[in-house]
């Protein structure tokens, strides 16, 4: 029997990759990788396609400089990653990308940045830093993190939120919701990065693909003490 | 009221000295509070001006080596050697060094200065000079992005009143020129050929095809580090010397130092010059060695930023060290978000072959972050005492140990070392 193997795709890994979001798909591919699975990695940036058999894909934050290069691709991009969404491939979308995975950004000048659209979201540009430490209630747990964004991301309905927020400021800084989740698209305002101390979710985002990809997902557990006992102490640093 | 500030400030300083409390800066929180003018009727006064030194990497060693090189000259330089480098941290330095009278018997100031507290330090003292290294990612949480940080180095090179010292090789510094058109810019950099050993910080993390930049011809320009010696072209002549100083990252800041040593001395002993440059060691917790009562030799690299690491690292490919220590703090001046570490690459770590201990706060997220990259872990210790204890316990006279420690940690583990070492580095433990 030859082995499953899964494709992770990062998108725009030069342009989006501030706050060391490229560690989700180093967590990835390890986690396959420490089960026997394959894992294929591909880098997708601007003017380059995204493989039509990725069953993961990711994408993290950026300066704002850059975003004004990655938002045009985007856009030509975004028929293609509809399209992926609606066969149910499992994505993961954090900051800046999970902003542009929404409707619409809108600046302090009240200008519109379009989205993809995605997911059912808009976003607004505000004068408060929502920074720090974060801790969120969510059906793995508490998920830890750390948030360090401007923009305001309000959901067109907080049921689809990721999960809610124990400490900081999630998606608003008013209605408790963080993140956002629609079939298989995880959007998240939460650094860390944000796998590192959820093995949980990093862990639910490979069974939803492996299910998609098979049918099934048997996934053995790996020994993940080095992330609860930092998980354990993040939850309690300061904000 | 100037008088009045030193009496309070060397008060404090004396309480706190007294509490055991060295290196508070909390006497310059004070005068920064009751006298804001208390810089510029000081180190403001001074015949020489003041040089501010700052960039992500490299302000401590270099700030160092240009004070070194200055009072090899004769002069009385006031310097912040150990790099306490926001506003408070300054005056706190000047109330040490200020007599009761209010006489500072110095020629000249060299400053190191964080990148953002020297936007705003030039509201108190209008710098003769800035020194500009480098742009890289260092605590993203506190600047947000890097194009920011290099803003606010630009806003403070509009204060400059005389010349600016910029890196050649660094598009984001290289702009700054433009900040002040009537001041004098000395260029320093690296030959073409030595661009492999220095990887801009958007190569580094967008694994592009190395390409040079140069903004202009570098006034001074290093040109090889082969070996031991050392070559920096100083306009038509050459200098060739063999430094203490270690390494690709210390043979540029070598180079900026002599930059603005050159804009600061237009004649001067070489002899003398050279003799300082090759005598230089190590500044406070960049690659100190700590010998302990047993023998054994702990090495301290200070880490702050994913480039800085990262070059740091580089260090286990041509040293063996028998114990590989990480100290990883999430207080302010360590950045309180622990993601950068995943910017670093630690292969060499997992690959060196020795024992690794992860140490500090966030011990257990440095673990995490060695595991992801199939290396081994032997133990967590999240408490610096602990952690020294066993080193001490278990190391040998012919061993060496590398700690790589954030800001904080390197304060708390130094401190701790003393009281097990023999030996004391220049500024004394």
């Amino acid at each position: 029997m030859s082995k499953r193997s899964l494709s992770i795709v990062h998108l725009y890994p030069a342009e989006m990759n501030i706050y060391g979001d490229t560690g989700n798909r180093l967590i990835l591919q390890r986690r396959l990788e420490w089960r026997g699975l394959d894992a294929a990695v591909s880098l997708v940036g601007v003017g380059q396609e995204i493989p039509k058999d990725s069953d993961i894909i990711i994408g993290g934050g950026g300066q704002d400089a850059v975003q004004s290069s990655v938002q045009p691709d985007l856009q030509r991009k975004a028929a293609q990653l509809h399209e992926l969404a609606d066969k149910g491939v499992v994505m993961l979308m954090v900051c800046g990308l999970y902003q542009l995975f929404g409707r619409r950004f809108i600046t302090h000048q009240g200008e519109e940045i379009r989205g993809i659209g995605v997911l059912p979201l808009e976003t607004k540009a505000s004068n408060t830093r929502m920074i720090g430490n974060t801790n969120v209630q969510s059906e793995w747990g508490l998920l830890i993190g750390y948030e360090n964004h401007s923009g305001r991301t309000n959901l067109d309905d907080p049921k689809l939120a990721l999960g809610t927020v124990d400490k900081g400021a999630g998606n608003n800084g008013r209605d408790g919701t963080e993140g956002c989740l629609v079939n298989n698209i995880f959007g998240t305002y939460l650094h860390g990065p944000v796998l590192s101390k959820n093995p949980g979710l990093a862990d639910e985002l490979i069974r939803r693909a492996l299910e998609r990809k098979y049918g099934e997902a048997d996934l053995a557990p790996l020994d993940d003490s080095y992330a609860y006992a930092a998980s354990r102490i993040a939850q309690d640093r300061p904000r | 009221m100037y008088r009045i500030s030193i009496i309070i400030g060397k008060s404090l300083l004396a309480l706190l000295r007294l509490a055991g409390r060295r290196g508070s800066a909390l006497p310059g929180l004070v005068v920064e509070r009751i006298n804001k003018s208390f810089l510029k009727k000081t180190i403001g006064t001074l015949p020489g001006g003041v040089i501010i030194v700052t960039g992500t990497n490299g302000k401590t060693t270099t700030t160092k080596i240009l004070a070194k090189l200055l009072e090899g000259q004769g002069m009385r330089v006031l310097t912040n050697e150990t790099g306490s480098n926001f506003v408070r941290g300054i005056i706190a330095t000047v109330i040490e060094k200020i007599r009761l009278s209010g006489k500072l018997d110095y020629d000249i100031a060299v400053i190191e200065q964080d990148e953002a507290y020297a936007a705003l330090f030039v509201n108190y003292v209008r710098p003769r000079g800035l020194v500009a290294l480098n742009v890289m990612r260092d605590q993203m949480d506190r600047f947000g992005e890097i194009d920011a940080t290099a803003r606010l180095i630009a806003k403070t090179a509009e204060s400059v009143s005389e010349f600016l010292v910029l890196n050649a090789n660094d598009p984001r510094i290289a702009v700054i020129s433009k900040s002040k058109a009537d001041a004098k810019t000395v260029w320093f950099g690296h030959h073409e050929e030595l661009v492999r050993h220095f990887v801009s910080d958007d190569q580094h993390h967008h694994g592009d095809a190395i390409e040079f930049y140069e903004a202009a011809e570098p006034d001074v320009e290093l040109r090889t580090f082969e070996g031991s010696e050392v070559n920096v072209k100083v306009g038509s002549q050459t200098l060739a010397f063999r430094p203490k100083l270690e390494g690709g990252h210390n043979a540029l800041n070598l180079t900026a130092a002599l930059a603005a040593f050159t804009a600061v001395c237009s004649d001067y002993s070489k002899d003398a010059l050279i003799h300082d440059l090759e005598n230089i060691s190590p500044a406070f917790g960049r690659g100190e060695q700590i010998i302990l009562k047993n023998g054994c030799r702990i090495h301290l690299q200070l880490v702050k930023n994913p480039s800085g690491f990262t070059h740091s690292l580089r260090i286990l490919q041509n040293k063996r060290f028998d114990l590989i220590g990480i100290a990883i703090n999430d207080d302010y001046a360590d950045g309180r978000d622990v993601s950068w570490l995943w910017d670093v690459e630690f292969h060499d770590v997992a690959e060196h072959g020795s024992p690794v201990i992860c140490a500090g706060i966030r011990g257990n997220d440095m673990a995490l972050r060695i595991l992801y990259e199939n290396g081994e872990v032997e133990e967590v210790i999240t408490e610096d005492r602990i952690f020294i204890d066993k080193l001490v316990s278990q190391g040998q006279s012919d061993e060496d140990y590398i700690i790589f420690c954030t800001y904080t940690s390197m304060l708390s583990l130094r401190k701790l070392l003393k009281k097990h070492s023999t030996v004391m580095n220049e500024e004394g433990l």
